[in-house]
């Protein structure tokens, strides 16, 4: 002890079993005289790593706090747990308690992202300890412990250097003076007297540390837009070299979504030229994705289609994540795929006719209370939302009956009424039946229906213009 | 066959024949999925219990607008009233399918005629691709999506080949397809195991040349409706 800490070391007093209601209390409120609250045994089941860098030159060291790098790491870290917390300094946080038992244990998930850090060339250290702040402050002093538990990590903090903690110089400097230097010694002192003398916020922060006081730090949240762009080596027009292009953005789509656990629905791919603007074409897989080989399917089956005007140089794609759903389980090998009612199998047809052939190609039917016959029906747009409803409206519900006043219609309708010849009075089979109605939008008819036997035993449903005094054929009964 | 044959060189003629694939005029194959009853007694007794489950059935049109249409209509109403279920062979036969997949038909399927034969409209899908290759390739997907309880496909000219991998498709995917085509398209070759020609009779039924039926005998039959 020096000089100056002598006055706190005669204040020390012997400790005193504080109530266990105040020892669990958020160490906040007023510092009282008691000695500093014993450790929580076990606080919940978190485990925190802590990863500090450790930079080998200035240059590096500007690199490694740049903000494009730090994210870069935090995305690497979602891979092993979706708790990651970005230090101000730079280290990060882990909350690994969850993930111990899908890596294989402590030891071995520690192993592994040792083993990824050294891949990348990047020399770090790993500490382990139940609360964040302790985790960090460990691995800010360059002690690469693995402490699980709370009695163990308060061992290992007591030996952390004040100077290490990352404190501003004034305060380094008074414990300094007072003889403090580690945290143990921290720990000694009053504690009114150390939030006095040093700063309350300090004694908050060993309170965090020591798991008195919860601390959870800011979690990293990712981006939710993914944009990424391939150059080609050369410029070209195989669909093949586009679509592997194409399969490399995906891929790095996928391991996107996997961090982020979200899922995608839509991409945006941008086709670069020379001389013209770029060729954009938007592909839809119909349904949350967290996979993407559905995509590239459909990619190459727009790829068939589009017409590029010139070589392309490079590939862009973009997508945004979405919340994906449900997750999709796969089936297990060997087990018949449960069939019962698969939305995703309806979507996946559906986007993969529409990819090729056009959205307007693939359509459902609707029905219109409507007497005029080319009105009572219409295209029913097959988009993402009703993806070909599952059917279970009972047949007899409004909008699926047609006029029940309408006489025998027939099962094809011409697009235009073709115009015929007067058919001989002999092959009319059934009376006329007059439709006269549409005058209140401009398009009103006026015509009298007539089935007669047409060429080769076929029926056919035809009219005459009660305006032009012209025979039209509208329809066959197939 | 041909591939079997010289990997057991010693087999007789009878333990080939043995070999399921092998089809026999007459015989029933062992894995036949039940039949679609076809709705017309009639027709049933020929083709063995109704329209084959999982296969290709070709029908050769000598006219349009002569109830070709009115000849399936009950079949897509039953398969539309039950999932598809028990099978007689090992073929599984997945239930919910519960689409019927229109690839190519030459005019627009009227939606209140359908509604009124009793044809659950929410479940129909339309395709009508540009070009024939778009046709047969939209036919084919439809057929092994797992989720069409049939697949209706309009088709003009087209080669052997096609018209055998949609039946390869159809017997894989366990899902029945009906091919429409042009009468004259009779004496061209075909995989289907199902042909059949139609033709108008007078009082609004057909008359059904059955060109060639792997689940039973050929030759003409005259339905009514």
């Amino acid at each position: 002890m020096l000089k100056r800490g002598r006055r706190f070391a005669q204040a020390r007093l012997p400790a005193v079993a504080a109530p266990t209601g105040q020892a669990a209390r958020p160490a906040a409120g007023e510092p009282s005289h008691s000695d500093w609250p014993a450790l929580p045994e076990a606080p919940g089941h978190n485990l925190w790593l802590a990863i500090s860098f450790i930079p080998l030159n200035t240059e590096l060291e500007r690199f490694l706090s740049s903000e494009n790098w730090r994210g870069q790491l935090a995305r690497w870290a979602l891979n092993y747990t979706p708790v990651v917390s970005v230090d101000p300094d730079g280290a990060l946080l882990l909350e690994i308690g969850g993930s111990l038992k899908l890596f294989g244990g402590l030891q071995a998930l520690r192993q592994r992202m040792q083993a990824a850090l050294a891949e990348q060339g990047v020399t770090a250290v790993l500490a382990c300890a139940p609360t964040a702040r302790a985790a960090g402050w460990l691995a800010r002093a360059g002690m690469a412990v693995a402490c699980t538990a709370a009695p163990a990590a308060a061992q290992a903090l007591g030996a952390v250097p004040v100077a290490a903690l990352g404190w501003p110089i004034r305060v380094r400097q008074k414990l300094q003076q007072m003889g403090v230097h580690t945290l143990a010694d921290c720990r000694r002192l009053p504690r009114d007297g150390f939030a006095r003398r040093i700063g309350r916020e300090y004694l908050q922060a060993m309170d965090e540390a020591f798991g008195n006081r919860l601390y959870q730090p800011l979690p990293y949240v990712g981006p939710v837009l993914f944009r990424d762009r391939l150059e080609l080596s050369g410029e070209t027009l195989d669909a093949a070299v586009l679509l592997a292009a194409t399969d490399s953005l995906l891929q790095q789509l996928q391991a996107f979504l996997r961090r982020r656990q979200a899922a995608v629905q839509t991409v945006l791919l941008r086709f670069e030229h020379t001389g013209c603007p770029p060729s954009r074409c938007r592909v839809s897989g119909g349904q949350a994705l967290t996979q993407t080989g559905h995509l590239l399917e459909l990619t190459g089956l727009k790829l068939e289609r589009m017409a590029l005007p010139e070589p392309v140089t490079a590939v862009a794609l973009a997508a945004r994540a979405q919340p994906e759903s449900v997750y999709a389980t796969a089936d297990l090998p060997g087990v018949a795929p449960a069939v019962a009612v698969d939305p995703a199998r309806r979507a996946q047809l559906l986007a993969r006719l529409q990819a090729r052939l056009g959205a307007s190609r693939v359509h459902g039917l609707a029905l219109v209370a409507e007497h005029r016959p080319e009105k009572a029906w219409h295209v029913r747009e097959q988009g993402h939302r009703p993806l070909l409803s599952t059917g279970q409206r009972p047949l007899s519900s409004a909008g699926q009956r047609p006029l029940s006043s309408a006489g025998q219609r027939p099962l094809w309708l011409l697009q235009q009424p073709r115009r015929i010849e007067q058919p001989d009075a002999a092959v009319f089979l059934r009376h006329a039946e007059r439709i006269e109605s549409g005058w209140w939008d401009g398009h009103d008819i006026r015509r009298d229906y007539y089935s007669v036997s047409g060429p080769a035993g076929s029926r056919w449903w035809i009219y005459r213009d009660c305006r032009d005094r012209h025979w039209y054929l509208h329809g066959l009964f197939g | 066959m041909a591939c079997c044959a010289m990997a057991c060189p010693s087999n007789t003629k009878e333990e080939l024949l043995a070999n399921p694939h092998i089809w026999k005029p007459g015989s029933l194959p062992a894995g036949r999925p039940a039949p679609l009853p076809s709705g017309f007694a009639e027709l049933d007794n020929w083709l063995d219990g109704g329209w084959p489950a999982a296969a290709v059935t070709e029908l050769l049109l000598t006219g349009e607008g002569i109830g070709e249409l009115r000849l399936v209509l009950p079949v897509l109403q039953k398969l539309q009233q039950t999932p598809t279920t028990g099978a007689r062979g090992q073929v599984p036969q997945p239930q919910g399918r519960q689409h019927f997949c229109w690839v190519n038909p030459p005019y627009i399927p009227y939606a209140p005629a359908l509604a009124r034969h009793g044809l659950d409209l929410s479940r129909l899908l339309v395709v009508q691709p540009e070009s024939m290759n778009d046709a047969l390739w939209a036919m084919d997907l439809a057929l092994r999506s797992q989720v069409c309880a049939a697949v209706l496909g309009w088709f003009g000219q087209i080669n052997r080949p096609a018209i055998r991998r949609l039946q390869v498709v159809a017997e894989a995917s366990a899902c029945p397809g009906f091919v429409f085509r042009a009468a004259r398209f009779a004496r061209h070759d075909s995989a289907a195991p199902l042909r059949i020609r139609l033709a108008a009779a007078g009082d609004g039924g057909w008359q059904l040349d059955i060109l060639r039926n792997r689940y039973g005998r050929t030759g003409r039959l005259r339905l009514s409706c």
